[in-house]
């Protein structure tokens, strides 16, 4: 039975809500989701950064 | 239980929260009256996580912000690091310089109304593409002088290194003085990349069709490039360009003394003979086609393509030839006499014309007064056209 991630309570299957605590409750899948995208949006950041630098150094 | 806000069933008594909205039970509002219950929910790992998105959206904002303004600032030399990386990588696994310009784009549903439109259109092409060049100053110079002086609407030496860019700058302009019916015949002049890395070392190309091949000519004007293409795994890989022209194609292939640069002047030579071609058929190009030209640019291709104009030309410089000299020499020995590649056969076996006129133009280039006799007839024949 899974359980959620915020106060351990039992979840049932169909449940969007966590019945003690109230959190919305999303899939694995959409935690792993954020984590990815934001470190491809901070890697992005670095990126564009590291790009300005060494179009002046180079060019 | 029902929830009181969204009516879900199975509510159970001990539920604090809603399944299906999250609204509080009765029991719920009772649990969120005591302030450690609250605190779990606002602070909990869960909600920690759930704000994720608002960061995520956050850091999304500010990285498109953060990239338009730095494109503002900085512009296309934003991304050279990209391009230099990119011609790193193709130099890698080609085993030699590539040039970065794309020579072969072709345009559909383009409306073009006259010549100095598609003129436009042929520059614009490859000025869009300039940025991918690392050219000097002094190289962007000599492009533009060749583009001003001779009427040639585009002229790039993309990644050509000065030195090279020079010597081909010289053999051009000194062409053009030789031979002032040059101006104009050609639309661009090219650093290109060829589908075999050896196919060619330079190549004349009469017609490159480019915009609205295979459109209605009722709908779209086309536009066909007349162009000289440089091949970059020569031109731009020095470890080529410092050998000997005749240990890569050979002894005796070219005129003597020829150098990979003056090899130019051996397809200007074709340009010269196409412009030829041209004004005997009473037509100034067949860069713009409309309607009522299409169809005499056809017979113009299919002209170029016989090769039977500058066999006609050929033999008609044999006939002087023979008369002035007090020989009779056949066309085979009379071409032979030039150099093996002014004696190229086709599958017919006859003499490719086209080349063994290219050949001779190389020959006048290269040693003016001192070309061989065979190749002055055939100069002599031209020049004597264009009067």
């Amino acid at each position: 039975m899974k359980k959620c991630i915020n106060c351990k309570n039992n979840i049932k299957e169909k449940d969007i809500y966590c019945r003690n605590c109230g959190c919305r409750l999303y899939s694995s899948f959409h935690y792993i989701f954020m984590d990815i995208a934001i470190t491809i949006v901070v890697i992005g950041l670095i990126g564009v950064i590291a790009l300005l630098v060494a179009s002046y150094l180079l060019f | 239980m029902k929830c009181m806000r969204c009516s879900a069933e199975n509510i159970e008594k001990d539920d604090n929260f809603c399944w299906k909205c999250g609204h509080w039970t009765a029991k719920g509002f009772n649990f969120l009256k005591e302030r450690k219950n609250v605190d779990i929910v606002l602070n909990g790992s869960a909600a920690k996580q759930n704000n994720r998105f608002g960061v995520l959206l956050g850091l999304l904002g500010f990285g498109i912000i953060l990239f338009v303004t730095i494109y503002i600032i900085r512009g296309d030399d934003l991304f050279k690091p990209v391009i230099y990386l990119n011609k790193e990588i193709s130099n890698y696994v080609h085993g030699y310089r590539t040039s970065t310009m794309k020579t072969d784009n072709k345009y559909k549903e383009v409306t073009i109304n006259n010549y100095e439109s598609a003129i436009e259109f042929i520059e614009k092409d490859f000025s869009m593409q300039n940025w991918l060049c690392g050219n000097s100053d002094e190289v962007s110079r000599l492009e533009y002088n060749l583009k001003t002086t001779y009427e040639i609407p585009s002229v790039s030496f993309c990644d050509l290194n000065y030195d090279e860019a020079l010597k081909i700058n010289n053999v051009i302009e000194e062409m053009y003085t030789l031979f002032p019916n040059l101006k104009g015949s050609l639309t661009n002049i090219t650093i290109a990349n060829a589908d075999e890395n050896n196919d060619y070392i330079a190549y004349f190309q009469p017609l490159y069709q480019f915009v609205n091949i295979d459109a209605d000519i009722n709908l779209y004007n086309k536009v066909n490039k007349t162009q000289i293409l440089l091949n970059s795994y020569y031109f731009l890989n020095e470890t080529m360009t410092s050998k000997n022209l005749s240990t890569v194609v050979g002894d005796n292939w070219y005129v003597d003394d020829a150098t990979w640069e003056s090899t130019i002047a051996h397809e200007l030579g074709h340009a010269l003979s196409f412009k030829l071609l041209l004004q005997e058929n009473g037509i100034d190009n067949i860069t713009f086609v409309t309607p009522d030209n299409e169809l005499q640019i056809e017979s113009i291709l299919n002209l170029v393509n016989s090769g039977d104009f500058s066999y006609d030309l050929l033999t008609e410089s044999l006939n002087n030839y023979n008369q002035k000299y007090g020989t009779s020499q056949s066309i085979d020995e009379f071409a032979k006499s030039i150099s093996e590649y002014a004696s190229v056969k086709d599958e017919n076996d006859r003499i490719i014309a086209d080349e063994t006129i290219a050949e001779a133009v190389h020959d006048y280039y290269l040693h003016r007064e001192n070309m061989k006799n065979t190749s002055a007839e055939i100069i002599e024949t031209i020049s004597a056209k264009f009067q």
